[in-house]
Protein backbone atom coordinates (compact mmCIF):
# COMPACT_ATOMS: atom_id res chain seq x y z
CA UNK A 1 0.00 0.00 0.00
CA UNK A 2 1.32 3.20 -0.92
CA UNK A 3 1.49 5.63 1.63
CA UNK A 4 -0.63 8.99 0.54
CA UNK A 5 -0.79 10.96 3.85
CA UNK A 6 0.36 14.54 2.97
CA UNK A 7 2.95 16.30 5.09
CA UNK A 8 0.67 17.99 7.60
CA UNK A 9 -1.12 15.04 8.69
CA UNK A 10 2.56 13.23 9.33
CA UNK A 11 3.16 16.41 11.45
CA UNK A 12 0.25 16.11 13.24
CA UNK A 13 0.61 12.56 13.78
CA UNK A 14 4.09 13.05 15.10
CA UNK A 15 2.71 15.91 17.51
CA UNK A 16 -0.49 13.74 17.84
CA UNK A 17 2.07 10.63 19.37
CA UNK A 18 4.31 12.41 21.47
CA UNK A 19 1.67 14.82 23.32
CA UNK A 20 -1.44 12.96 23.08
CA UNK A 21 -1.43 10.79 25.94
CA UNK A 22 0.98 13.67 27.95
CA UNK A 23 -1.61 16.64 27.27
CA UNK A 24 -4.52 14.89 28.32
CA UNK A 25 -3.08 13.61 31.64
CA UNK A 26 -1.52 17.13 32.38
CA UNK A 27 -4.83 18.53 32.63
CA UNK A 28 -6.12 16.25 34.70
CA UNK A 29 -3.05 16.50 36.96
CA UNK A 30 -3.86 20.26 37.22
CA UNK A 31 -7.31 19.84 37.83
CA UNK A 32 -7.16 17.58 40.19
CA UNK A 33 -3.85 18.33 42.72
CA UNK A 34 -5.24 22.02 44.10
CA UNK A 35 -8.58 19.92 44.75
CA UNK A 36 -6.66 17.05 46.45
CA UNK A 37 -4.58 20.23 48.46
CA UNK A 38 -7.71 21.32 49.87
CA UNK A 39 -8.84 18.11 51.12
CA UNK A 40 -4.97 17.53 52.75
CA UNK A 41 -4.98 21.10 54.07
CA UNK A 42 -8.37 20.67 55.74
CA UNK A 43 -7.59 17.63 58.03
CA UNK A 44 -3.73 19.51 59.15
CA UNK A 45 -3.85 21.01 62.08
CA UNK A 46 -1.67 23.71 61.07
CA UNK A 47 -3.40 27.30 60.64
CA UNK A 48 -0.82 27.50 57.50
CA UNK A 49 -1.16 25.74 54.35
CA UNK A 50 2.32 24.21 53.77
CA UNK A 51 4.20 21.49 53.59
CA UNK A 52 5.69 19.66 55.94
CA UNK A 53 2.31 18.66 57.58
CA UNK A 54 2.06 19.01 60.93
CA UNK A 55 -0.46 16.69 62.98
CA UNK A 56 -3.86 15.30 61.49
CA UNK A 57 -7.04 16.49 62.85
CA UNK A 58 -10.60 17.51 63.14
CA UNK A 59 -10.61 20.48 64.30
CA UNK A 60 -11.23 22.40 61.19
CA UNK A 61 -14.55 20.44 60.58
CA UNK A 62 -15.65 20.46 64.05
CA UNK A 63 -15.67 24.43 64.09
CA UNK A 64 -17.37 24.21 60.41
CA UNK A 65 -19.76 22.24 62.55
CA UNK A 66 -20.03 25.12 65.47
CA UNK A 67 -20.70 27.50 62.94
CA UNK A 68 -24.39 28.49 62.57
CA UNK A 69 -24.03 30.91 60.12
CA UNK A 70 -22.63 27.60 58.05
CA UNK A 71 -25.02 25.42 59.02
CA UNK A 72 -27.85 28.09 58.15
CA UNK A 73 -26.42 28.48 54.49
CA UNK A 74 -26.02 24.99 53.82
CA UNK A 75 -29.89 24.77 54.88
CA UNK A 76 -31.08 27.49 52.34
CA UNK A 77 -28.78 25.48 49.40
CA UNK A 78 -30.64 22.86 50.00
CA UNK A 79 -33.90 24.24 50.13
CA UNK A 80 -33.26 26.44 47.13
CA UNK A 81 -31.73 23.24 44.96
CA UNK A 82 -34.90 21.27 45.65
CA UNK A 83 -37.30 23.57 44.87
CA UNK A 84 -35.47 24.77 41.75
CA UNK A 85 -35.41 21.06 40.98
CA UNK A 86 -39.17 20.93 41.02
CA UNK A 87 -39.63 24.36 39.43
CA UNK A 88 -37.80 23.36 36.51
CA UNK A 89 -39.06 20.25 35.71
CA UNK A 90 -42.42 21.83 35.96
CA UNK A 91 -41.37 24.77 33.35
CA UNK A 92 -38.49 22.17 31.44
CA UNK A 93 -40.82 19.39 30.70
CA UNK A 94 -43.68 21.22 29.50
CA UNK A 95 -41.22 23.42 27.06
CA UNK A 96 -39.72 20.14 25.57
CA UNK A 97 -43.10 18.42 25.23
CA UNK A 98 -44.97 21.73 23.60
CA UNK A 99 -41.80 21.80 21.47
CA UNK A 100 -42.29 17.89 20.48
CA UNK A 101 -45.77 17.76 20.36
CA UNK A 102 -46.72 21.16 18.07
CA UNK A 103 -45.06 22.68 15.40
CA UNK A 104 -45.61 26.86 15.56
CA UNK A 105 -43.89 30.12 14.89
CA UNK A 106 -40.93 31.16 16.19
CA UNK A 107 -40.29 27.57 17.64
CA UNK A 108 -36.66 27.79 16.71
CA UNK A 109 -36.39 31.03 18.60
CA UNK A 110 -38.24 29.90 21.17
CA UNK A 111 -35.64 26.92 21.87
CA UNK A 112 -32.91 28.85 21.77
CA UNK A 113 -34.24 31.53 24.38
CA UNK A 114 -35.48 28.42 26.49
CA UNK A 115 -31.35 27.90 26.71
CA UNK A 116 -29.44 30.98 26.75
CA UNK A 117 -29.39 31.20 30.69
CA UNK A 118 -27.29 28.08 29.91
CA UNK A 119 -25.31 28.90 26.92
CA UNK A 120 -24.80 32.84 28.52
CA UNK A 121 -21.97 33.16 31.30
CA UNK A 122 -24.18 33.51 34.67
CA UNK A 123 -23.22 37.03 34.42
CA UNK A 124 -25.34 38.03 31.67
CA UNK A 125 -28.47 36.48 33.78
CA UNK A 126 -27.80 37.65 37.05
CA UNK A 127 -27.32 41.38 36.32
CA UNK A 128 -30.78 41.16 33.95
CA UNK A 129 -32.61 39.25 36.76
CA UNK A 130 -30.95 42.32 39.24
CA UNK A 131 -32.13 45.04 37.06
CA UNK A 132 -35.40 42.89 36.29
CA UNK A 133 -35.70 43.21 40.13
CA UNK A 134 -35.13 46.25 41.45
CA UNK A 135 -37.25 47.93 38.70
CA UNK A 136 -40.00 45.63 39.03
CA UNK A 137 -38.99 46.67 43.08
CA UNK A 138 -39.03 42.73 43.94
CA UNK A 139 -36.59 42.97 46.97
CA UNK A 140 -33.54 40.29 46.90
CA UNK A 141 -34.18 37.54 48.92
CA UNK A 142 -33.93 33.50 48.82
CA UNK A 143 -37.11 34.11 46.44
CA UNK A 144 -35.13 36.05 43.71
CA UNK A 145 -32.20 33.17 43.71
CA UNK A 146 -34.62 30.89 43.27
CA UNK A 147 -35.87 32.30 40.39
CA UNK A 148 -32.64 32.72 39.27
CA UNK A 149 -31.98 28.97 39.72
CA UNK A 150 -35.03 27.96 38.22
CA UNK A 151 -34.03 30.19 34.98
CA UNK A 152 -30.84 28.74 34.50
CA UNK A 153 -31.97 24.73 35.44
CA UNK A 154 -34.86 24.63 33.21
CA UNK A 155 -32.30 25.23 30.33
CA UNK A 156 -30.79 22.10 31.65
CA UNK A 157 -33.95 19.95 32.17
CA UNK A 158 -35.28 20.94 28.73
CA UNK A 159 -31.78 20.30 27.47
CA UNK A 160 -31.89 16.12 28.52
CA UNK A 161 -35.73 16.08 28.37
CA UNK A 162 -35.64 17.44 24.41
CA UNK A 163 -33.00 14.84 23.38
CA UNK A 164 -34.64 12.07 25.17
CA UNK A 165 -37.95 13.42 22.73
CA UNK A 166 -36.29 13.62 19.45
CA UNK A 167 -35.06 9.89 19.74
CA UNK A 168 -38.42 8.41 21.13
CA UNK A 169 -40.71 6.28 18.66
CA UNK A 170 -43.15 8.94 17.69
CA UNK A 171 -45.40 5.38 17.03
CA UNK A 172 -45.72 5.21 20.61
CA UNK A 173 -47.47 8.08 20.97
CA UNK A 174 -49.19 8.32 17.41
CA UNK A 175 -50.75 4.72 18.80
CA UNK A 176 -52.16 6.79 21.39
CA UNK A 177 -54.01 9.68 19.70
CA UNK A 178 -55.00 7.23 17.25
CA UNK A 179 -56.91 4.98 19.98
CA UNK A 180 -58.47 8.53 20.54
CA UNK A 181 -56.33 9.86 23.76
CA UNK A 182 -56.01 12.89 24.44
CA UNK A 183 -52.60 15.53 24.63
CA UNK A 184 -52.68 15.22 28.34
CA UNK A 185 -53.68 11.70 28.56
CA UNK A 186 -50.96 10.88 25.94
CA UNK A 187 -48.44 12.90 27.71
CA UNK A 188 -49.20 10.59 31.68
CA UNK A 189 -49.58 7.81 30.04
CA UNK A 190 -47.35 7.42 27.03
CA UNK A 191 -44.52 10.19 26.89
CA UNK A 192 -44.02 10.63 30.84
CA UNK A 193 -43.25 7.17 31.70
CA UNK A 194 -40.69 6.69 28.68
CA UNK A 195 -38.52 9.84 28.99
CA UNK A 196 -38.05 8.68 33.17
CA UNK A 197 -34.54 8.45 32.44
CA UNK A 198 -34.42 11.65 30.79
CA UNK A 199 -36.71 13.16 34.07
CA UNK A 200 -33.91 11.86 36.88
CA UNK A 201 -30.67 12.88 35.08
CA UNK A 202 -32.39 16.45 34.37
CA UNK A 203 -33.25 16.49 38.03
CA UNK A 204 -29.86 15.16 39.30
CA UNK A 205 -28.09 17.56 37.31
CA UNK A 206 -30.28 20.59 38.19
CA UNK A 207 -29.72 20.05 41.71
CA UNK A 208 -26.18 19.80 41.21
CA UNK A 209 -25.94 22.72 39.34
CA UNK A 210 -28.24 25.07 41.88
CA UNK A 211 -26.24 23.54 44.62
CA UNK A 212 -23.41 24.80 43.48
CA UNK A 213 -24.96 28.27 41.78
CA UNK A 214 -22.15 31.04 42.38
CA UNK A 215 -22.11 33.68 39.50
CA UNK A 216 -25.99 34.14 38.92
CA UNK A 217 -26.47 34.02 42.95
CA UNK A 218 -24.25 36.85 43.53
CA UNK A 219 -26.36 39.30 42.22
CA UNK A 220 -29.85 38.13 43.17
CA UNK A 221 -28.94 37.55 46.73
CA UNK A 222 -30.71 39.04 49.67
CA UNK A 223 -29.08 39.22 53.42
CA UNK A 224 -29.44 35.16 53.61
CA UNK A 225 -26.92 33.59 52.23
CA UNK A 226 -26.01 30.21 50.11
CA UNK A 227 -23.11 28.22 50.52
CA UNK A 228 -21.40 29.11 47.78
CA UNK A 229 -21.92 32.92 48.64
CA UNK A 230 -20.86 31.85 52.02
CA UNK A 231 -17.53 30.96 51.00
CA UNK A 232 -16.80 33.51 49.05
CA UNK A 233 -17.48 35.82 51.77
CA UNK A 234 -14.99 33.94 54.23
CA UNK A 235 -12.61 34.01 51.26
CA UNK A 236 -12.64 38.10 51.48
CA UNK A 237 -12.65 37.78 55.51
CA UNK A 238 -9.94 37.16 57.80
CA UNK A 239 -8.45 33.49 56.45
CA UNK A 240 -8.90 30.48 58.45
CA UNK A 241 -8.48 26.94 57.88
CA UNK A 242 -11.97 26.46 58.26
CA UNK A 243 -12.75 27.08 54.65
CA UNK A 244 -10.85 24.82 53.66
CA UNK A 245 -12.75 22.54 55.52
CA UNK A 246 -16.23 23.90 54.19
CA UNK A 247 -14.51 23.80 50.08
CA UNK A 248 -13.54 20.59 51.01
CA UNK A 249 -17.01 19.15 51.86
CA UNK A 250 -18.69 20.75 48.99
CA UNK A 251 -15.95 19.26 46.83
CA UNK A 252 -17.09 15.95 48.27
CA UNK A 253 -20.76 16.68 48.06
CA UNK A 254 -20.53 17.37 44.46
CA UNK A 255 -18.04 14.30 43.92
CA UNK A 256 -20.85 12.17 45.69
CA UNK A 257 -23.88 13.45 43.47
CA UNK A 258 -21.87 12.82 40.29
CA UNK A 259 -20.32 9.62 41.18
CA UNK A 260 -23.85 8.85 41.95
CA UNK A 261 -25.55 10.47 38.59
CA UNK A 262 -22.89 8.80 35.76
CA UNK A 263 -23.66 5.39 37.87
CA UNK A 264 -27.18 5.79 37.43
CA UNK A 265 -26.44 7.52 33.28
CA UNK A 266 -24.03 4.25 32.98
CA UNK A 267 -26.22 1.81 34.28
CA UNK A 268 -29.01 2.42 31.93
CA UNK A 269 -27.05 2.55 29.08
CA UNK A 270 -25.56 -0.69 29.11
CA UNK A 271 -29.12 -2.23 30.46
CA UNK A 272 -30.30 -0.76 27.58
CA UNK B 1 -33.98 15.15 9.53
CA UNK B 2 -37.16 16.35 8.94
CA UNK B 3 -39.84 15.56 11.72
CA UNK B 4 -42.66 14.37 11.63
CA UNK B 5 -45.47 16.13 12.71
CA UNK B 6 -48.88 14.49 14.27
CA UNK B 7 -51.93 16.61 13.52
CA UNK B 8 -54.35 13.86 15.19
CA UNK B 9 -55.47 14.72 19.12
CA UNK B 10 -53.96 17.92 19.06
CA UNK B 11 -55.77 20.99 19.35
CA UNK B 12 -54.85 25.02 19.55
CA UNK B 13 -56.37 25.05 22.84
CA UNK B 14 -54.39 22.23 24.10
CA UNK B 15 -51.47 23.76 22.50
CA UNK B 16 -52.01 27.53 24.30
CA UNK B 17 -52.33 25.81 27.71
CA UNK B 18 -49.46 24.51 27.59
CA UNK B 19 -47.09 27.11 25.57
CA UNK B 20 -48.60 29.73 27.66
CA UNK B 21 -47.67 29.07 31.10
CA UNK B 22 -44.04 28.50 30.09
CA UNK B 23 -43.77 31.21 27.77
CA UNK B 24 -44.78 33.66 30.19
CA UNK B 25 -42.17 32.45 32.52
CA UNK B 26 -39.92 32.99 29.90
CA UNK B 27 -41.30 36.21 28.83
CA UNK B 28 -40.80 37.67 32.36
CA UNK B 29 -37.72 35.90 33.71
CA UNK B 30 -35.55 35.47 30.47
CA UNK B 31 -36.51 38.26 27.67
CA UNK B 32 -37.37 41.11 29.40
CA UNK B 33 -34.53 40.84 32.11
CA UNK B 34 -32.29 40.63 28.85
CA UNK B 35 -33.82 43.53 27.14
CA UNK B 36 -33.54 45.38 30.59
CA UNK B 37 -29.93 46.13 29.92
CA UNK B 38 -30.76 48.11 27.01
CA UNK B 39 -32.96 50.04 29.07
CA UNK B 40 -30.37 51.45 31.42
CA UNK B 41 -27.85 51.70 28.76
CA UNK B 42 -29.66 54.89 27.61
CA UNK B 43 -30.05 56.36 31.58
CA UNK B 44 -27.74 58.27 33.30
CA UNK B 45 -26.95 58.58 36.76
CA UNK B 46 -26.81 62.20 38.41
CA UNK B 47 -25.98 62.47 42.21
CA UNK B 48 -25.42 59.03 43.01
CA UNK B 49 -28.95 58.38 41.84
CA UNK B 50 -30.23 56.32 38.46
CA UNK B 51 -32.03 59.52 36.73
CA UNK B 52 -34.50 57.76 33.56
CA UNK B 53 -33.89 60.36 31.07
CA UNK B 54 -32.70 59.19 27.13
CA UNK B 55 -29.02 59.32 26.65
CA UNK B 56 -25.89 57.89 24.48
CA UNK B 57 -23.56 58.83 27.52
CA UNK B 58 -22.67 55.65 28.30
CA UNK B 59 -21.63 54.02 25.05
CA UNK B 60 -19.92 57.40 24.16
CA UNK B 61 -17.80 56.96 26.84
CA UNK B 62 -16.96 53.38 26.10
CA UNK B 63 -15.57 54.93 22.93
CA UNK B 64 -14.16 57.51 23.96
CA UNK B 65 -12.36 57.01 27.14
CA UNK B 66 -9.32 54.46 25.46
CA UNK B 67 -9.85 52.27 29.10
CA UNK B 68 -12.82 50.35 28.07
CA UNK B 69 -11.82 49.40 24.50
CA UNK B 70 -8.37 48.28 25.87
CA UNK B 71 -10.02 46.11 28.67
CA UNK B 72 -11.97 44.55 25.93
CA UNK B 73 -9.30 43.79 24.00
CA UNK B 74 -7.53 42.17 27.45
CA UNK B 75 -10.41 39.80 28.07
CA UNK B 76 -10.71 38.81 24.19
CA UNK B 77 -7.29 37.90 24.11
CA UNK B 78 -7.56 36.01 27.56
CA UNK B 79 -10.64 34.33 25.84
CA UNK B 80 -8.71 33.69 23.07
CA UNK B 81 -6.16 32.00 24.83
CA UNK B 82 -8.09 30.39 27.29
CA UNK B 83 -9.92 28.43 24.02
CA UNK B 84 -6.78 27.60 22.01
CA UNK B 85 -5.05 26.07 25.31
CA UNK B 86 -7.82 23.86 26.01
CA UNK B 87 -8.91 23.31 22.97
CA UNK B 88 -5.33 21.54 22.14
CA UNK B 89 -5.00 19.96 26.08
CA UNK B 90 -8.54 18.78 25.93
CA UNK B 91 -8.70 17.15 22.52
CA UNK B 92 -6.41 14.09 23.38
CA UNK B 93 -8.01 14.29 26.91
CA UNK B 94 -11.76 13.65 25.06
CA UNK B 95 -9.96 11.38 22.28
CA UNK B 96 -8.43 9.14 25.18
CA UNK B 97 -11.53 8.46 26.88
CA UNK B 98 -13.42 7.77 23.78
CA UNK B 99 -11.08 5.04 23.01
CA UNK B 100 -10.89 3.65 26.47
CA UNK B 101 -12.99 0.38 26.96
CA UNK B 102 -14.93 -0.83 29.64
CA UNK B 103 -14.16 0.74 33.09
CA UNK B 104 -11.20 2.66 32.18
CA UNK B 105 -13.67 4.75 29.99
CA UNK B 106 -16.31 4.68 32.94
CA UNK B 107 -13.97 6.06 35.01
CA UNK B 108 -12.41 8.91 32.83
CA UNK B 109 -15.74 9.95 32.28
CA UNK B 110 -16.66 10.53 35.92
CA UNK B 111 -13.25 12.92 36.67
CA UNK B 112 -14.18 15.31 33.65
CA UNK B 113 -17.93 15.24 34.93
CA UNK B 114 -16.73 15.82 38.72
CA UNK B 115 -14.84 19.16 37.59
CA UNK B 116 -17.77 20.29 35.63
CA UNK B 117 -19.76 20.09 38.45
CA UNK B 118 -17.86 20.87 41.20
CA UNK B 119 -18.71 24.64 42.74
CA UNK B 120 -16.94 27.37 40.60
CA UNK B 121 -15.81 29.16 43.65
CA UNK B 122 -14.37 26.56 45.41
CA UNK B 123 -12.26 25.48 42.19
CA UNK B 124 -10.99 29.02 41.86
CA UNK B 125 -10.55 28.85 45.76
CA UNK B 126 -8.31 26.00 44.89
CA UNK B 127 -6.03 27.48 42.77
CA UNK B 128 -5.57 30.61 44.99
CA UNK B 129 -4.63 28.12 47.21
CA UNK B 130 -1.63 26.65 44.71
CA UNK B 131 -0.55 29.97 43.21
CA UNK B 132 -0.88 32.48 46.45
CA UNK B 133 2.44 33.97 47.94
CA UNK B 134 2.13 31.96 51.18
CA UNK B 135 0.69 28.97 48.37
CA UNK B 136 1.72 25.78 47.49
CA UNK B 137 3.68 26.46 45.24
CA UNK B 138 5.80 28.88 46.54
CA UNK B 139 6.06 26.59 49.04
CA UNK B 140 7.06 23.76 47.31
CA UNK B 141 9.78 25.73 45.47
CA UNK B 142 11.26 26.98 49.12
CA UNK B 143 11.10 23.10 50.29
CA UNK B 144 12.82 21.89 47.34
CA UNK B 145 15.66 24.79 47.82
CA UNK B 146 14.94 26.36 44.24
CA UNK B 147 14.06 29.65 46.16
CA UNK B 148 14.56 31.56 49.49
CA UNK B 149 11.38 34.15 49.46
CA UNK B 150 8.09 33.44 47.92
CA UNK B 151 7.49 34.49 44.01
CA UNK B 152 4.89 36.88 43.62
CA UNK B 153 4.60 36.07 40.20
CA UNK B 154 2.17 33.12 40.20
CA UNK B 155 -0.86 35.31 41.52
CA UNK B 156 -2.58 38.87 41.02
CA UNK B 157 -1.39 38.44 37.23
CA UNK B 158 -3.22 38.04 33.78
CA UNK B 159 -1.24 34.74 33.43
CA UNK B 160 -3.16 33.69 36.60
CA UNK B 161 -6.75 34.67 35.45
CA UNK B 162 -5.74 32.78 31.98
CA UNK B 163 -4.38 29.54 34.38
CA UNK B 164 -6.95 29.35 36.33
CA UNK B 165 -9.91 29.76 33.49
CA UNK B 166 -7.93 27.03 31.23
CA UNK B 167 -8.15 24.86 34.64
CA UNK B 168 -11.56 25.54 35.31
CA UNK B 169 -13.56 25.19 31.86
CA UNK B 170 -11.55 22.55 30.74
CA UNK B 171 -13.89 20.32 31.55
CA UNK B 172 -16.53 22.30 29.01
CA UNK B 173 -14.04 21.54 26.06
CA UNK B 174 -13.27 17.82 26.81
CA UNK B 175 -17.58 17.56 27.18
CA UNK B 176 -18.65 18.14 24.32
CA UNK B 177 -15.44 17.01 22.03
CA UNK B 178 -16.25 13.44 23.48
CA UNK B 179 -19.90 13.75 22.67
CA UNK B 180 -18.64 14.55 19.46
CA UNK B 181 -16.59 11.37 19.00
CA UNK B 182 -18.94 9.00 20.34
CA UNK B 183 -21.54 10.00 17.78
CA UNK B 184 -19.30 9.10 15.05
CA UNK B 185 -20.49 5.47 13.73
CA UNK B 186 -18.49 2.96 14.01
CA UNK B 187 -19.34 1.89 10.46
CA UNK B 188 -17.43 5.16 8.99
CA UNK B 189 -14.02 3.86 10.86
CA UNK B 190 -14.37 0.29 10.08
CA UNK B 191 -14.82 1.36 5.96
CA UNK B 192 -11.92 3.69 6.48
CA UNK B 193 -9.72 0.89 7.68
CA UNK B 194 -11.23 -1.46 5.07
CA UNK B 195 -10.13 0.64 2.25
CA UNK B 196 -6.50 0.51 3.59
CA UNK B 197 -6.29 3.37 5.44
CA UNK B 198 -3.73 3.88 8.09
CA UNK B 199 -4.43 4.89 11.67
CA UNK B 200 -3.56 8.42 11.53
CA UNK B 201 -5.19 8.76 8.08
CA UNK B 202 -7.94 7.26 9.56
CA UNK B 203 -8.32 10.08 12.62
CA UNK B 204 -7.14 12.95 10.08
CA UNK B 205 -9.98 12.32 7.59
CA UNK B 206 -12.58 10.75 9.57
CA UNK B 207 -12.08 11.01 12.92
CA UNK B 208 -11.25 14.50 13.52
CA UNK B 209 -13.64 16.56 10.53
CA UNK B 210 -16.72 14.60 12.52
CA UNK B 211 -15.35 15.61 15.54
CA UNK B 212 -15.69 19.30 14.29
CA UNK B 213 -19.15 20.22 15.66
CA UNK B 214 -18.17 18.82 19.28
CA UNK B 215 -14.78 21.43 18.83
CA UNK B 216 -17.34 24.46 17.88
CA UNK B 217 -19.60 23.93 20.48
CA UNK B 218 -16.40 23.45 23.28
CA UNK B 219 -14.46 26.28 22.35
CA UNK B 220 -18.15 28.67 21.68
CA UNK B 221 -18.50 26.86 25.77
CA UNK B 222 -15.38 28.29 26.97
CA UNK B 223 -14.47 31.42 24.97
CA UNK B 224 -18.28 33.03 25.95
CA UNK B 225 -17.86 31.79 29.83
CA UNK B 226 -14.00 33.16 29.82
CA UNK B 227 -15.32 36.51 28.34
CA UNK B 228 -18.36 36.84 30.86
CA UNK B 229 -16.50 35.55 34.37
CA UNK B 230 -15.75 37.94 37.15
CA UNK B 231 -15.02 35.94 39.65
CA UNK B 232 -11.42 34.92 38.15
CA UNK B 233 -10.38 38.36 38.10
CA UNK B 234 -11.38 39.33 40.86
CA UNK B 235 -10.08 36.44 43.20
CA UNK B 236 -6.64 35.94 41.49
CA UNK B 237 -6.59 39.01 38.91
CA UNK B 238 -5.16 41.40 40.95
CA UNK B 239 -4.93 45.08 39.35
CA UNK B 240 -3.23 43.86 36.31
CA UNK B 241 -5.77 41.67 35.95
CA UNK B 242 -8.97 43.96 35.52
CA UNK B 243 -11.50 42.07 32.41
CA UNK B 244 -13.88 44.66 31.57
CA UNK B 245 -16.35 41.70 32.94
CA UNK B 246 -14.59 42.63 35.94
CA UNK B 247 -15.39 46.55 34.98
CA UNK B 248 -18.68 45.65 35.22
CA UNK B 249 -19.09 44.42 38.65
CA UNK B 250 -17.34 47.24 39.91
CA UNK B 251 -20.21 49.36 38.09
CA UNK B 252 -23.11 47.05 39.50
CA UNK B 253 -20.89 47.55 42.72
CA UNK B 254 -19.65 49.93 44.90
CA UNK B 255 -19.13 52.34 41.71
CA UNK B 256 -22.77 51.95 41.74
CA UNK B 257 -22.78 53.26 38.20
CA UNK B 258 -25.49 50.41 36.82
CA UNK B 259 -26.67 52.22 33.42
CA UNK B 260 -22.15 52.46 32.53
CA UNK B 261 -22.36 48.69 33.86
CA UNK B 262 -25.35 48.09 31.59
CA UNK B 263 -24.01 49.43 28.11
CA UNK B 264 -20.89 47.82 28.73
CA UNK B 265 -22.58 44.57 28.97
CA UNK B 266 -24.86 45.21 26.36
CA UNK B 267 -21.33 45.43 24.43
CA UNK B 268 -20.00 42.31 26.06
CA UNK B 269 -23.43 40.44 25.67
CA UNK B 270 -23.81 41.45 21.88
CA UNK B 271 -19.82 39.61 21.29
CA UNK B 272 -21.60 36.60 23.16
CA UNK B 273 -24.49 36.27 21.22
CA UNK B 274 -22.76 36.28 18.09
CA UNK B 275 -20.60 33.70 18.90
CA UNK B 276 -23.29 31.63 20.18
CA UNK B 277 -25.58 32.08 16.85
CA UNK B 278 -22.58 31.30 15.03
CA UNK B 279 -21.84 28.45 16.55
CA UNK B 280 -25.28 27.35 16.24
CA UNK B 281 -24.94 27.84 12.32
CA UNK B 282 -22.44 24.73 12.60
CA UNK B 283 -24.69 22.68 14.54
CA UNK B 284 -22.87 23.35 17.82
CA UNK B 285 -26.25 22.93 20.13
CA UNK B 286 -26.68 19.60 19.05
CA UNK B 287 -23.28 18.67 20.54
CA UNK B 288 -23.93 19.95 23.98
Amino acid sequence: MIDKTTVPERIGHFFGKLFSPGFGFILLVITYVPMILVIVFSFNESIIAAFPLERFSLVWYRELLADASILGAFRNTLLIAVAAVAGSLVIGVSAAFVLHRFHFRGARIYQVVILLPFLLPGIFTGLALLLFFAFTGIPKSLFTVLIGHVVFCTAVVFKTVAARLMVMRRSLEEASYDLGATTAQTFFRVTLPNMRTALITGSLLAFVLSFDETLITFFVIGAQLTLPLKIWGMMRAQFTPVVHALAATIFLISTLLVVVFSRFILGRETAR
Amino acid sequence: MKKKTIVSGGSKLEMFSLLGPTSLWILFFVVLPILMFVVYSFWVVRNQMIVREFSFKNYIRFFTNPMYPTLLLRSLVIAFGVTGTTLVFGYPLALKIYRSKGRAKAILYMLILIPLMTSYIVRIYTMRLVLGSNGVLNNLLMVVGLIDEPLQIFLFNRFAIFLTLCVILSPFMVMPVFTSLEKIPKSYIEAAHDLGSSELQTFWRVIFPNSLPGVIAGSMFIFVLSLGDFLTPILVGGKQGTTLSKVIQVNFGFAYDWPLGAALSVILLSISMTVILVSNRFGALREV
